[in-house]
């Protein structure tokens, strides 16, 4: 039952009674010092199975307030926090999404601290060389995408030589992703064998790094425009960012680099990596994950009529696979020496650009399993738009990285107010 | 410092005031190539660069309206050439600092980039098709930054006193909705009053007229723009407010590092 809790309802009334008096405002009156928005979002799965508790995977209500100023004319400050009322955990949070300061004292230097969320990289939600933490969670369950990048708590200097642009961003303290962990979204438990829901204080949890100065993460990227050609290169040292099996969070080194510009009528985008696993440089090393070689290309073309399509396809290479299954205790459950996804983004506007579908599709045919993500998203006004879509995984065998997201299949409904 | 520039500014204005009355005298001899290319340069290359807040109006056919406020940098590399356009969006609040970047080229497809902020994500965009509406308006991304005038044959179907008469028909039908499009160009200014888009019936469906032309440090520029779907009476208007020309924009305002970092010094 989704109105089992009467907090909820009165919440959903307040809501949808402030937007529809808030709406009919002209936008000209409204001349708040923060921005922001505040939003209802519902989600649970169609079809539950029995070993799971709850159908509902997302229940909240969220208000995001933001507040900028300018310190000086060379410095700023951002401010960015998300005040959520979680029907599903039963609590009330406040999450600070970006707090720093953004200082550029000289002509080809700047630096920006604190909190604050970081991207980099040329794959449309496939990354190889972009390593700041993803919150997967809530991209599983059907938050705004925004949300997928969880923020970082790190200082990121900005050097800019002859047209190029130099970063180097350090993160003292390591953040990891948020992980699928058992609350809220299943997973494949290899010990057992079975997929298994957690209760909220028992999740799987990692053990993180220590606090040290040598297990902060540091990453960089040289990057220039070549008339369009984007060039760039990137390295990192830190940690993986998931737990391997034994809740280890193994040391990694990545270098890579990547290509995009404009070609074959569309925009074409090529990216590689190689990520070096320090402590398992055999291979050999169970619950650690070996070294490997990633790479991918993609595609993105504009169809006309406000159509797109957005193609991609990745391949990881592990490096020592015949150490990895000779190591692993589960030879039911082995990855792929050569596990690839591809990818198809389609997208469509319509009516005047307020009406948007977006279709996005994961597809690994070495897994032979998938992850479909449909969205229908309606700017009701300037102010309000509302958003069904859905998170679909499907897939033959049980381990592998979509098909153990099964039973986790959702879908969703948000309504924001946003001013 | 301050009085050099005060005085280069007055010899510009003076000399541009001088350049345009005399092309109102030579007018006549004008082929129709001269005015097609005067009307683009005083549409889309008004000074060495340029900045405008745009107040976007969207209606649509039961006179619901939707609002959109951008401020947009221009920097021409060369007149009727390449360009750069950088434009930072403030309405409506789910776009908020959302930024659109364009380098416009010549004989070749543009490079566009999108900066969303929420995300901190640089995305490049694929964007070909030229004739789609630009931010949900009645506006295409022609309209905004001009249609090549390679890729219309054009004609002058008549000179009245105070017009010239233009219609421009595709080379290429494929990649546009309209048969030919009439344009009224002023014939002091060069500044296009009106476009109609005629379908291929000959029947008009689309007019796009400047409201409200003013002159701007000597440059005649059009302050009130509207975009009109004759067939379903829904349109667009857009003002253009705190127009201001020949700036000395860096050409580096144009590129990652300020997708990033709005520059707040010369978005004011």
């Amino acid at each position: 039952m989704i109105f089992k809790r009467s907090s909820y309802l009165w919440l959903l009334i307040i809501v949808v009674t402030a937007v529809s008096v808030v709406s009919t405002v002209p936008a000209e009156s409204q001349n708040l010092p923060f921005h922001g928005f505040v939003e209802t979002s519902v989600g649970g799965r169609y079809d539950t199975p029995s070993y799971i508790e709850d159908d509902l995977t997302l229940s909240e209500t969220r208000a995001q307030l933001e507040f900028w100023d300018a310190i000086g004319p060379s410095a700023e400050f951002q401010f960015k926090t998300d005040i959520i009322n979680d029907d599903k955990k039963d609590e009330a949070e406040i999450n600070l999404r970006e707090a720093y300061i953004s200082a550029y004292p000289a002509h080809s230097f700047e630096v920006k601290a604190g909190r604050q969320v970081l991207t980099w990289g040329t794959g449309d939600l496939l990354f190889i060389n972009d390593l700041f933490p993803k919150d997967y969670k809530s991209f599983f369950i059907g938050r705004d995408q925004e949300y997928l990048k969880a923020p970082s708590d790190a200082v990121k200097f900005s050097f800019y030589p002859q047209g190029a642009i130099v970063d180097v961003v350090w993160t003292p303290v390591f953040e990891a992703d948020r992980y699928v962990d058992g609350e809220r979204l299943t997973y494949f438990d290899f010990q057992n064998g079975v997929n298994i829901e957690l209760p909220t204080q028992q999740t799987f949890s990692g053990e993180e790094p220590d606090k040290d100065w040598n297990d902060s993460e540091l990453a960089l990227r040289v990057k220039k425009n070549y008339r369009g050609h984007e060039l760039a290169f990137y390295g990192y040292r830190g940690h993986y960012k998931q737990p391997s099996i034994t809740g280890e969070f193994a040391r990694l080194n990545a270098y890579g680099g990547s290509w995009r510009s404009r070609a074959l009528g569309g925009i074409t985008n090529f990216e590689f990596g190689y990520y070096d696993s320090v402590d398992d440089s055999n291979g050999d090393e169970f619950g650690i994950p070996n070294s490997s070689v990633q790479a991918m290309v993609g595609y993105d073309r504009d169809l006309g009529n406000d159509l797109s399509i957005g193609l991609q396809y990745k391949v990881e290479h592990m490096q020592d696979y015949d150490e990895y299954k000779n190591s692993s205790s589960f030879s039911e459950y082995l990855k792929e020496e050569n596990r690839d996804v591809a990818t198809m983004r389609i997208t469509k506007q319509m009516n005047m650009q307020t009406v948007k579908l977006d279709m996005f599709t994961f597809y690994s045919p070495s897994d032979e399993d998938g992850y479909l993500r449909p969205k229908v998203s309606y700017d009701w006004t300037d102010n309000v738009n509302l958003t069904v879509g859905g998170n679909i995984f499907f897939g033959d065998q049980k381990h592998t990285e979509f098909a153990q997201m099964e039973d986790n299949s959702n879908i969703y409904f948000r309504m924001r107010y946003s001013y | 410092m301050r009085k050099r520039a005060l005085s280069i500014l007055i010899v510009i204005t003076l000399f541009a005031g001088l350049a345009l009355s005399a092309t109102s005298v030579v007018a006549e001899d004008l082929t129709v190539q001269e005015i097609v290319e005067r009307t683009y340069t005083a549409a889309y290359y008004g000074g060495e660069d340029g900045r405008s807040t745009v107040e976007m109006t969207i209606v649509d056919d039961q006179d619901r309206k939707r609002h959109r406020k951008l401020t947009m940098l221009r920097k021409d590399i060369e007149d009727n050439g390449e360009q750069m356009y950088y434009a930072y969006f403030h309405e409506p609040s789910d776009v908020r600092k959302m930024v659109y970047m364009v380098k416009k080229h010549v004989g070749t497809q543009d490079d566009r980039w999108l900066y969303l902020p929420a995300m901190d994500l640089v995305r490049r965009i694929a964007a070909t098709d030229k004739r789609s509406s630009f931010v949900g308006s009645h506006f295409t991304y022609e309209d905004i930054s001009g249609r090549n005038i390679d890729l219309d044959k054009h004609e002058l179907l008549e000179e009245t006193e105070d017009h010239y008469i233009l219609k421009h028909t595709p080379k290429n039908k494929d990649n546009v909705e309209f048969s030919y499009y009439k344009m009224w160009v002023d014939k002091d200014n060069f500044i296009p009053v009106k476009s109609k888009y005629f379908d291929d019936q000959d029947n008009p469906y689309r007019t796009i007229t400047a409201e409200k032309v003013e002159n701007i440090q000597g440059y005649p520029t059009i302050t009130v723009m509207k975009a009109e779907n004759l067939e379903t009476g829904e349109y667009t208007i857009n003002r253009f407010v705190e127009v201001e020309y020949d700036l000395g924009i860096p050409d580096n305002i144009f590129g990652e590092r300020y997708l990033r970092r709005a520059p707040r010094r010369w978005l004011r």
